[in-house]
């Protein structure tokens, strides 16, 4: 495998992670730069040009909710879990659990 | 207007007017944090080098823009397979055509240098203008269907194995139209060799027309043999056609199923059927009826025998035009299957077992 396909794969495997990594930092609402700060704190960097992107499409499909407040004379958009976010939040951490176990059946 | 205004107009110009303000904002705020966070790491203050590092960082402005946006096209993966096929009958079609158009003119000048390169170039011209105009009909017709029929196509469909039991090998024959074939065939040959006198124009005793097979019936006045020298000139290669497409009807009935070499075969007689309505269409009149031989058989109204003539004519040209183009159309398929990815010999056997 070439190191570019590495990286694609790779690529690939962080981008169907991320989701589930941003819905479990925003049970608390943060605005983009602290969420990838926070994400950056267990190690999963993301750049700007991914969330943002990311944060609206998940605000459209109802799993997150947003506000624009001015704090420290800035204008911010923060994000939180809606209540459908906080209600399938849970299912998919299931759902990655049973995918981990399965995958280190698999691997081990 | 200072440098992270520019990048934002930059990033909102590529993007829906719906959302651009909200987006433009966002980014701003983004690049701003950005900054902030330089400022604090380095010490040192914000100026326009620090800014180009931020703005490095946050990318490209038109990957950023279209980062907000899912993919868009034109023709979508799923029309784009139908998009192509249409394209591949109609463009060998459109050349055909051309080509059809160039023999006529040249047919119908006085033959010399200046007057061939003239009507080459000009043909080539209306070819190319024939070509861009059917790429872009055809482009802007599946472009309205991309964008007209969104919930036809993203629909999931409901599919069931149990249906490709009902689907008919494309390797099948059709009994019933073969036999068709060689009876309508068989009768043609005879008709056109042995009764040429039958095929004929009159008119009836009260003054209506026919056009067609003779009969005996008293009331029918015979006016003039239809079919002009010049049709019978073509009568070999019609014969010849004629025999072997009940020869290519027969082997079908007999093999059961198509074979490579069966279609190359159907190819080749098309190609010719071409070729000859081409010539037939190119060459002198097949109709040998004229305004003044209906006249001279006692038909009494001149303007009426011409509009019978001239409407004898443009039906020839209409049915040998429509011949052209079907059998550019089959050709074309053949030729696509023909000439399509094969299968290694061993995979094929094996998927057809």
């Amino acid at each position: 495998m070439t190191n570019e396909s590495f990286e694609n794969v790779i690529l690939e495997l962080r981008r169907g992670v991320i989701v589930l990594a941003v819905l479990s930092r925003l049970d608390q609402e943060q605005y983009g730069y602290s969420l990838i700060k926070s994400l950056a704190v267990y190690g999963l960097e993301i750049d700007q040009g991914t969330l943002y992107p990311l944060l609206r499409r998940l605000e459209s499909q109802g799993l997150l909710q947003s506000n624009w407040r001015v704090e420290s004379d800035r204008p911010r958009r923060y994000y939180v879990l809606s209540d459908e976010g906080r209600t399938l939040l849970p299912r998919l951490k299931e759902e990655w659990n049973s995918i981990v176990a399965m995958l280190d059946k698999m691997l081990s | 207007m200072n440098l992270i205004d520019t990048y934002v107009t930059e990033v909102g110009r590529r993007l829906p007017r719906k959302n651009r303000v909200d987006i433009e904002a966002e980014i701003r705020s983004a690049l701003q944090n950005l900054l902030d966070e330089c400022n604090q790491e380095t010490g040192k203050p914000v100026d326009d080098e620090m800014i180009f590092e931020v703005l490095n960082e946050y990318g490209d402005p038109e990957k950023v823009a279209a980062s907000y946006e899912p993919e868009r096209y034109l023709i979508g993966p799923k029309l784009y397979p139908a998009y192509v096929k249409v394209l591949q009958i109609v463009l060998p079609i459109s050349a055909v055509l051309s080509l059809l158009g160039l023999g006529i003119s040249l047919g119908q000048i006085p033959l010399n240098a200046e007057n061939i390169f003239e009507t080459i170039f000009t043909s080539l011209a209306e070819f190319l203008a024939t070509l861009v105009s059917a790429v872009g009909s055809i482009t802007i017709l599946f472009a309205i269907l991309q964008w007209t029929l969104p919930d036809f196509k993203e629909r999931p469909r409901r599919w069931d194995p149990r249906s490709l039991l009902k689907v008919k090998s494309s390797d099948s024959i059709k009994t019933g139209s073969v036999v068709t074939d060689i009876i309508f065939t068989a009768l043609a040959i005879l008709l056109i060799n042995f009764f040429p006198q039958l095929v004929n124009i009159g008119y009836y005793s009260n003054g209506q027309w026919w056009v067609g097979f003779s009969v005996t019936n008293p009331s029918q006045t015979l006016a003039t043999t239809l079919l002009s020298d010049a049709f019978f000139t073509y009568l070999p290669a019609l014969d010849i056609l004629w025999g072997l497409t009940i020869a290519l009807s027969v082997i079908l009935l007999s093999l059961g199923r198509w074979q490579t070499w069966t279609r190359w075969f159907a190819l080749a007689l098309k190609i010719m059927v071409i070729g000859l309505a081409v010539a037939m269409l190119t060459g002198q009149s097949l109709i040998a009826v004229t305004p003044e031989s209906l006249l001279a058989s006692g038909f009494p109204d001149p303007l009426a025998a011409k509009i019978l003539v001239n409407f004898l004519q443009q039906g020839v040209v209409v049915g040998l035009v429509v011949t052209i183009i079907f059998n550019c159309v089959e050709s074309a398929k053949l030729i696509i299957r023909l000439t399509g990815k094969n299968l290694p010999q061993a995979v094929e056997g094996f998927s057809q077992q």
